[in-house]
């Protein structure tokens, strides 16, 4: 009964819910609040400020090149062989046998090293014993040394037989050992010794050796890498047309930008003791509209030629080559006026343009680097003349009308801002496919801070800003059709006095800080 | 066509009142060996939410500024909305239970009831009604306390078996109550602050939602007693009889709950640009880690929404044509406020007598009332209503009553 009961109260209510409940409220709450200084626009940049002027510098480091770049020692094995002539018989215990020192060629091509110091790399050292008995084994390496003392490993080898040797194998670091490779004679390169001694079990008993026994040891270097070389480093050139973006200026799709003295450098660093040549071929950048500007100058094309380094470990000086580029002896504004995203330049760099010139004394340190850098040094002395930026974000924001929902909005931006640049924005939403659906125009715009007084707290000018955009029903209707948004930002540098574009310096400790707020008129569905 | 809803929702949807509301009559089936009757109610009533609000919650529609600005001007700092619907139908038999005349039960008849009951009550503050129904947006530079906030709903069927005196009509039942919903919260303290740039949000808060938690019809069980004591009194030669009514006095079993609760302080000023690019924005979970909301289980026992009647009741066979009743009402909640009443009935023909009342408390103010009871043979139909003119409520009690 009581559940016919209920089912009627319910069929009642069911029956009399016709349609929804529904009421209008105003929400209002801040979305977004920031400061953004110089600092967020130059994170990877350098800011210097000389009689409250701004100057950016930027630096790109296009070559960076140490020793284990110039010198690359192969992974190397070398065998050193015992096996007597003739046989002998009887050999009492403990008899020792010493194999003459044996030297083995590295191949390095055209470097010819003397003396390397490695700071990383290991060899694996292996011995073979055919002997029915025990046979101690050991394996030096002269001329391979660590605070004086060379190389020495001792092992014992159990019996084994001459088909079938018992090995014994082991890996060893290297780290921090010296290696000659002048060989014994002291006079040659690229040069490793061995040794090995040999001596029958001292507890063992009397045994014989023929010509069939090969008493073997084998020592493979491998993933050497050194810290410090003499020698000659040989003739080679390394070349590049490295490509740099600054994604940044992507964005930008019309408008000019005059950049009043500005200067560039393309500097060659050799901190190696062995001499330099160096080349810049070309220098070129490709803006957004894809208008491709290159740097044209005296300085491009011709060879230069930079010093060995001088000085030791501690002591070490590099020499450089600087190629200075400004207005006077290049196109560099028009150069960086063009905005170019994507740049490139192309350059080459040679060691021992003359060959073995040092007789042998190239050296390189464990700091010793040949750079290659571009550096540019841009006053903040801007003039926008509509500069246009655009960039585009992905969103998804879905509601449905069924249900509560935002029927009108009105999202407001409070500027205050410290930059002698006036800004318009516009938001542009699109379809997924490109098609813009509708577009939100500021109510006013951002405006430069040279129409404001000096704040003698602060010593900055600062113009506040109010600017609205209207959220209309339609684009909200066609919210779960939007997945783009495209915010489009048009600059100028406006003469308070005559409103026309002129370049303008950016005040030291410039700053832009906003709060963005939203007014939403929700309809509320139950 | 919405009063034709009205009429069906409340007769398929409600309650007892026709036993104890207006009109209050005393028993005029004595003839008879037993009667069937069905009673239904339904009434809301706020001191301040317009009942073309509430109508649009019942039936639908939008909800326009005129409306809110007509309830808006009715808020105090502290105001109420209840709900109370119900239906029971009731079988009376004047058999003898025993014929035994030294049995306590002699001259009793039995009683059968089932029904189902729906008690919901709200006390809000000026400002959640505003907040609620307005938005924020009137709320910058302003603090917006919805501190005392409370409701509680709950929802039950009911099955019972009782005796009553046939002579003076005295009876008790004993029911079986199955929970069917429940929820209740409150704010002890609640204040959000927001500052006239809209820069800051400030929330502080100090309460608990808690809910019944298992699925199904039936989310716990009970047990409740009705009472209607009769005591006949006589003043000036005239005959007159007192009521005093208990309904659905007992308790639910401890009764599983999920209960969120939060003692804490959020401020919000909006995102920097770092949580944009990095999208730590506030997720569901975080959410409520970042408010300080707990949610947790409890297990505990309810009472049941009933009330207690004192009043006085019409005699229907009595010889004056004009007769007055009064009485006062109160049911078992904090959000109830002592209900009283005061009417004429007035006997216009043999079958069909009429009244006026005039009643103040429960949820809303002063109310008045109207009633007409048709005899026709065996049956008793009875339409009413505690609640004809105001703007803050509705109510509606039918009754049909067969003798046999």
């Amino acid at each position: 009964m009581k559940k016919i009961l209920f089912l009627c109260f319910l069929i009642g209510l069911v029956s009399c819910k016709k349609e929804e409940t529904s009421w209008n409220i105003d929400v209002e709450a801040p979305l977004l609040h920031d400061t953004l200084s110089l600092k967020n626009w130059v994170n990877d940049s350098t800011l210097t400020e000389t009689n409250g002027e701004i100057e950016v510098d930027l630096t790109r480091t296009l070559l960076d090149i140490g020793l284990s770049e110039l010198i690359k020692i192969p992974d190397t094995s070398v065998t050193q062989l015992f096996s007597p002539i003739i046989t002998l018989n009887n050999i009492p215990p403990g008899t020792t046998f010493v194999n003459a020192i044996e030297e083995h060629a590295v191949d390095l091509d055209d470097v010819q090293l003397k003396s390397i110091r490695v700071f990383d790399g290991r060899v694996k050292v292996k011995v073979y014993n055919p002997l029915g008995t025990k046979v101690l084994f050991k394996v030096q390496m002269p001329g391979v040394t660590q605070n004086g003392v060379m190389f020495e490993q001792n092992y014992s080898v159990d019996a084994g037989s001459v088909t079938n040797p018992t090995v014994q194998e082991e890996w060893l670091e290297l780290s921090n050992y010296q290696i000659d490779l002048r060989g014994v004679s002291g006079l040659e390169y690229n040069i490793l010794q061995t040794k090995l001694t040999l001596t029958t079990d001292p507890n063992g008993v009397p045994v014989s050796i023929s010509s069939a026994y090969d008493f073997k040891f084998e020592a493979s270097l491998s993933d050497i890498k050194v810290d410090y070389a003499k020698g000659y480093f040989g003739s080679k050139v390394f070349s590049d047309n490295a490509n740099f973006n600054i994604d940044f200026l992507n964005m930008i799709t019309e408008g000019t930008l005059d950049l009043p003295g500005t200067a560039l450098q393309i500097t060659v660093e050799n901190g190696i003791k062995v001499p330099v040549r160096g080349q810049l071929h070309y220098l070129k950048n490709t803006n957004q509209l894809g208008n491709t500007v290159s740097l044209t100058s005296p300085e491009i094309g011709p060879n230069f030629y930079i010093s060995p380094a001088v000085g030791s470990w501690t002591s070490l000086q590099s020499n450089s080559q600087e190629l200075s580029f400004d207005p006077t002896n290049s196109n560099l504004e028009s150069f960086l006026e063009n905005l170019g995203a994507t740049n490139e330049a192309s350059y080459e760099v040679q060691l021992n343009p003359w060959g073995n010139t040092t007789a042998g004394n190239d050296e390189a340190f464990p700091n010793s680097r040949i750079k290659v850098k571009a550096s540019a040094q841009l006053p903040l002395k801007l003039g926008l003349d509509g500069l246009t930026l655009r960039d585009t974000f992905d969103i998804n924001f879905k509601q449905n009308e069924a249900n509560t929902h935002v029927e009108s909005g009105l999202i407001y931006l409070d500027v205050s801002n410290a930059f002698p640049f006036s800004c318009d924005p516009v938001l542009y939403l699109m379809t997924e496919d490109g098609q813009i659906l509708h577009t939100l125009i500021g109510s006013s715009q951002i405006s430069s801070c040279e129409m404001a007084t000096v704040d003698p707290i602060d010593g900055l000018k600062k113009q506040p800003s109010h600017i609205e955009f209207n959220i209309e029903k339609e684009a909200l209707s066609d919210l779960a059709n939007i997945k783009k948004i495209i915010v489009e930002a048009r600059f100028d540098s406006p003469n308070a006095s005559t409103g026309l574009s002129e370049p303008k310096q950016v005040q030291a400790k410039a700053f832009l800080s906003f709060k963005l707020r939203m007014k939403l008129n929700t309809k509320v569905i139950l | 066509m919405r009063n034709v809803f009205s009429l069906v929702f409340s007769f398929c949807g409600l309650t007892v009142f026709g036993q104890h509301m207006l009109p209050l009559v005393q028993d005029t089936t004595g003839k008879y060996k037993g009667s069937i009757t069905l009673t239904s109610n339904g009434d809301y009533a706020s001191n301040a939410i317009g009942k073309n609000i509430v109508q649009s919650f019942f039936y639908g529609g939008f909800i326009d500024q005129n409306m809110k600005n007509s309830s808006i001007e009715r808020l105090q700092n502290i105001n109420q909305f209840g709900l109370d619907m119900n239906a029971e139908l009731s079988f009376r038999s004047k058999g003898d239970l025993t014929k035994k005349e030294n049995s306590p039960f002699y001259n009793h008849g039995y009683i059968v009831q089932a029904g189902y009951h729906q008690f919901s009550s709200l006390v809000f503050s000026r400002d959640a009604f505003r907040y609620a129904f307005e938005g924020n947006s009137l709320f910058l530079g302003d603090t917006a306390d919805f501190s005392g906030t409370r409701f509680n709903s709950m929802g039950y069927s009911k099955f019972g078996f009782g005796i009553f005196n046939r002579s003076t009509n005295n009876a008790l039942t004993l029911n079986v109550i199955s929970l069917n919903q429940f929820a209740s919260g409150n704010m002890e303290t609640a204040s959000i602050l927001q500052d006239s740039q809209n820069d800051t949000i400030q929330m502080d808060y100090t309460g608990g939602f808690s809910f019944a938690k298992n699925g199904g019809f039936s989310k716990g069980f009970g047990i409740s007693f009705d009472v209607d004591y009769r005591i006949q009194t006589n003043e000036n030669d005239h005959a007159m009889t007192f009521q005093l009514l208990a309904k659905n006095i007992g308790f639910m079993l401890p009764t599983q709950m999920t209960r969120y609760a939060a003692d804490s302080s959020f401020q919000y000023t909006g995102f920097n640009l770092n949580q944009l690019v990095q999208q730590n924005l506030l997720s569901t979970m975080s959410l409520a880690d970042t408010l300080g909301i707990e949610k947790g289980t409890e297990k505990r026992a309810l009472l049941l929404r009933g009330f207690i009647q004192f009043s006085k009741l019409v005699d229907m066979q009595a010889t004056q044509r004009i007769q007055s009743f009064y009485g006062a009402r109160m049911f078992l909640s904090q959000n109830y406020i002592p209900y009283f009443f005061a009417g004429v009935h007035g006997r216009v023909t043999k079958h069909w007598s009429t009244g006026l009342s005039a009643s103040f408390g429960g949820f809303s103010q002063l109310k008045w009332g109207m009633y007409s009871s048709f005899q026709l043979s065996r049956w008793n139909i009875g339409v009413a209503s505690e609640n004809l003119f105001s703007k803050t409520g509705e109510s509606i009690i039918l009754q049909v009553k067969c003798a046999f």
